[in-house]
């Protein structure tokens, strides 16, 4: 899998088109285009996810981080009121250590990528010759719909407490009288 | 692998070739006339605004609660692979987990947050 | 479909869940002068009806597939969360009513981090841990943000936020990291093997472990991750202030027990929150002396007894679960007690500074009475709830921790002594009282009563823990 996955010509295109769009990401002036070069950099992950037979994790990829955080981004970018915000702000010294907080992180990543052999512990029944036969959607949708049930049920009054905490502090002229 | 997804491939092509297609076609065969006011950016016949001030916190509401059902979503997905699997089991456990956000919904209209031009 | 069915663990929680609906939907649809007594009373009525059935049902088990778990000692601390909450409404209804932010969301919030909390407390896997902890923390950041016309209610609540999804974030990471070390979610003793989890080799163990436990000790505003506590509890509602400092305390620390229950022997993680309970005693203690406005005062005391109730945490015998519970709910009494008073005393204004309580004896010397009384519980003075306490948890430490932890407990608690005496100083000095008193809560007069009955009772009869633990 591994091998396939470096020798791929595809995962090489989708890893450039990445890698361009995160430097975008980072270097436009205008945050509106680090914004977009963002969602590029969803899509693409999106894309690598689906071809590792990650369907399921490659539509939550598009439906929750392009489709949610993304609106809440450009809304996040609306109201520090793109021009003049952006341009106050001296950003200079956050070069530096962006710079050492990722050489930092590269140090981690790239020997644990190089000096990586062999497999990682195969957890569960989740193994490749199960996503072979099953479908890792499959086998996701068994751990949540089956041994986690009571998860979900359990997120679903999170998610209600979420709608109503979020309309009962953000509601203009909200009074206990409605 | 190559002929799960064969099919989206000639979609996706097919798709971008005739967007790109219709508007390079426009490009090369309408006629052109620039001028000063042509180039500025169209808004809706009101005058370019640089800058956006202020924007209402109903946006913020609408895209949490986007978000919020958004993730409701992404539970249910799973399910719609089992559905015939579960059975009435599974049946009752998605009803459950819909109510509860179905309340929500009500909540939400009983407020008033969906009547986007009032207040 | 293979669910492992059994209503019967988590029957007090259904009870809590139904409430929450039940609640969000009557709020919609009653008329507002009806729904203003509707709602709260009803919200009393489900957690009675969850105190109740968990009094009743003593069955203990697994269900759902070992996500959730039922036991005696766990079912007292749901009990005593439950006590926070009847406390808590009893407490805001006048108090929303008098600002006019009388939500009756406010109310589904509460019930909701009620079940928060007790899903959070009764489990031993880490995903339903993590839910349980969400839906305790995102009620609580809209309860403290309820005064949402008020700028320091709201900033006290941003912070909180801002705060509480790092700690979650943190939490989130350890438990990514331990999960990866072991390819287990679950940390229950009696499911885990004994030993599988004291591996000090496994690198990703000892971080993921320390990560999610300097996460909960910001939860738990143990020092140094104490920072928050402070600002957030002076800005936020009393009526929220007295929720925040007892029963997310109570939920974090059966975590810290649970999760280290059979692991204490891990070395690493003994000592990191052998550290943890140290500075905050130091912390709480030394702050407290320099505090000018009561809130805040509470708040670093709240710290200190974080820092003693971590060292049960480390050192305790079998029996230590009854020894935690007896302290918490004398500390729970004593904190609601205090701030119920408080907010009697300051019917017009929210902060009130230590020289402003002049002259309080005189207009009204029920309330010094009673305030002094749960200010030297909390002091752990003998003859009250708390001193019993204290007195259970240095038997418990003392043999196990030996000379330096029993001591360092002692002198902590004799430093500590110090400014809740200047406090009740300040209670009986001479003046003019200028701030008015809340006279027409029967709900507020009722909270304090209860308290303080409560207090008694535990002190006439402190095997009550024993027994309900079924340890006699």
């Amino acid at each position: 899998m591994e091998a396939s996955l470096l020798s791929n010509s595809l995962f090489w295109v989708l890893g450039s088109v990445a890698i361009i769009a995160a430097s975008v990401a980072v270097l436009a002036p205008n945050p509106m285009y680090s914004g977009l070069s963002l969602m590029l950099i969803f899509f693409v992950l999106a894309a690598i996810y689906i071809w590792m037979k990650q369907e399921y994790f490659g539509a939550m990829q598009l439906l929750i981080y392009v489709g949610a955080i993304m609106v809440l981004f450009i809304f996040m970018i609306m109201l520090l009121n793109t021009r003049t915000d952006f341009e106050e702000i001296n950003l200079n010294w956050r070069w530096g250590t962006a710079f050492l907080l990722s050489i930092g992180l590269m140090s981690v990543l790239i020997p644990a990528v190089v000096n990586f052999k062999g497999s990682l512990p195969v957890l569960g029944n989740y193994t490749e010759n199960n996503i072979e036969l099953i479908g890792a959607s499959e086998l996701f949708a068994e751990a949540l719909w089956e041994k986690s049930i009571l998860i979900v049920e359990l997120m679903s009054i999170l998610l209600l407490v979420g709608v109503l905490g979020a309309v009962v502090l953000t509601k203009k002229n909200y009074t206990d009288q409605i | 692998m190559v002929n799960n997804y064969f099919g989206y491939l000639v979609l996706v092509v097919v798709s971008l070739g005739m967007a790109s297609s219709f508007t390079l076609i426009a490009v090369l065969l309408g006629p052109k006339k620039r001028s000063a006011v042509k180039d500025l950016p169209f808004e809706t016949g009101m005058p370019y605004v640089p800058s956006a001030k202020s924007v209402n916190v109903k946006f913020y509401l609408v895209a949490m609660l986007f978000l919020i059902f958004d993730i409701e979503v992404a539970f249910l997905y799973p399910y719609a692979l089992k559905v015939k699997e579960y059975g009435w089991t599974g049946f009752i456990a998605v009803s459950a987990f819909l109510l509860v956000l179905g309340i929500g919904i009500v909540y939400e209209w009983r407020k008033k947050i969906l009547e986007w031009d009032k207040d | 479909m293979d669910i492992d069915f059994q209503l019967a663990i988590i029957l007090p929680e259904l009870v809590i869940a139904g409430g929450v609906i039940f609640l969000s939907v009557a709020g919609l649809f009653l008329r507002p002068n009806l729904r203003m007594w509707v709602i709260p009373l009803l919200s009393i009525a489900f957690m009675l009806v969850a105190g109740a059935v968990l009094i009743i049902d003593s069955t203990s088990g697994y269900g759902f597939h070992k996500l959730i778990v039922k036991r005696r000692e766990l079912d007292f601390f749901k009990l005593i969360i439950l006590l926070g909450g009847v406390l808590t409404t009893l407490i805001s209804t006048r108090y929303l009513q008098r600002r006019s932010i009388n939500y009756f969301e406010f109310y589904v919030m509460l019930l909701a981090a009620m079940l928060g909390a007790m899903i959070a407390v009764s489990t031993t896997h880490f995903l339903t841990l993590l839910v349980g902890i969400e839906i305790l923390a995102i009620t609580s950041y809209v309860m403290c943000a309820i005064r949402r016309y008020d700028r320091s209610s709201v900033e006290a609540a941003f912070k909180y936020f801002l705060l509480g999804s790092f700690s979650t974030a943190f939490i989130l990471f350890g438990i990514g990291f331990m999960y990866g070390g072991t390819g287990q979610l679950h940390f229950g003793v009696d499911i885990f093997p004994n030993g599988q989890l004291n591996n000090s080799e496994n690198l990703f163990l000892v971080i993921g472990g320390i990560m999610f436990l300097g996460g909960l000790a910001f939860k738990l505003a143990a020092a140094p991750f104490h920072f928050w506590a402070a600002d957030v509890y002076q800005g936020a509602p009393t009526a929220v202030m007295a929720f925040l400092i007892s029963v997310p305390k109570i939920v974090f620390l059966v975590i810290f027990y649970n999760f280290l229950d059979s692991h204490i022997k891990f070395a690493p993680w003994g000592v990191f929150v052998l550290i943890l309970a140290n500075i905050s005693m130091l912390v709480g203690n030394a702050m407290a002396f320099l505090q000018k406005d009561i809130k805040r005062l509470i708040a670093f005391s709240s710290v200190a007894h974080s820092g003693y109730l971590l060292l049960i945490v480390i050192f305790h015998r079998s029996e230590g679960m009854a020894v935690l519970g007896y302290y918490l709910l004398a500390y729970l009494l004593a904190s609601f007690g205090m701030l119920a008073i408080i907010i009697k005393i300051s019917a017009d204004k929210e902060n009130i500074l230590l020289g402003e309580l002049k002259g309080l004896f005189a207009s009204s010397p029920r309330s010094v009475f009673l305030l002094s009384f749960f200010i030297l519980s909390l002091a752990g003075i003998p003859l009250t709830a708390g001193f019993f306490g204290k007195l259970f948890l240095f038997y418990e430490i003392a043999p196990i921790g030996g000379f330096w932890i029993g001591g360092a407990m002692i002198i902590n608690s004799i430093i500590s002594v110090g400014y809740y005496i200047l406090l009740i100083g300040h209670l009986f000095k001479r003046g003019v009282f200028e701030h008015s008193v809340v006279a027409d809560s029967k709900n507020l007069e009722m909270a304090y009563w209860l308290a303080f009955l409560i207090s008694v009772g535990i002190l006439l009869w402190p095997q009550v823990v024993n027994t309900f633990m079924g340890f006699a």
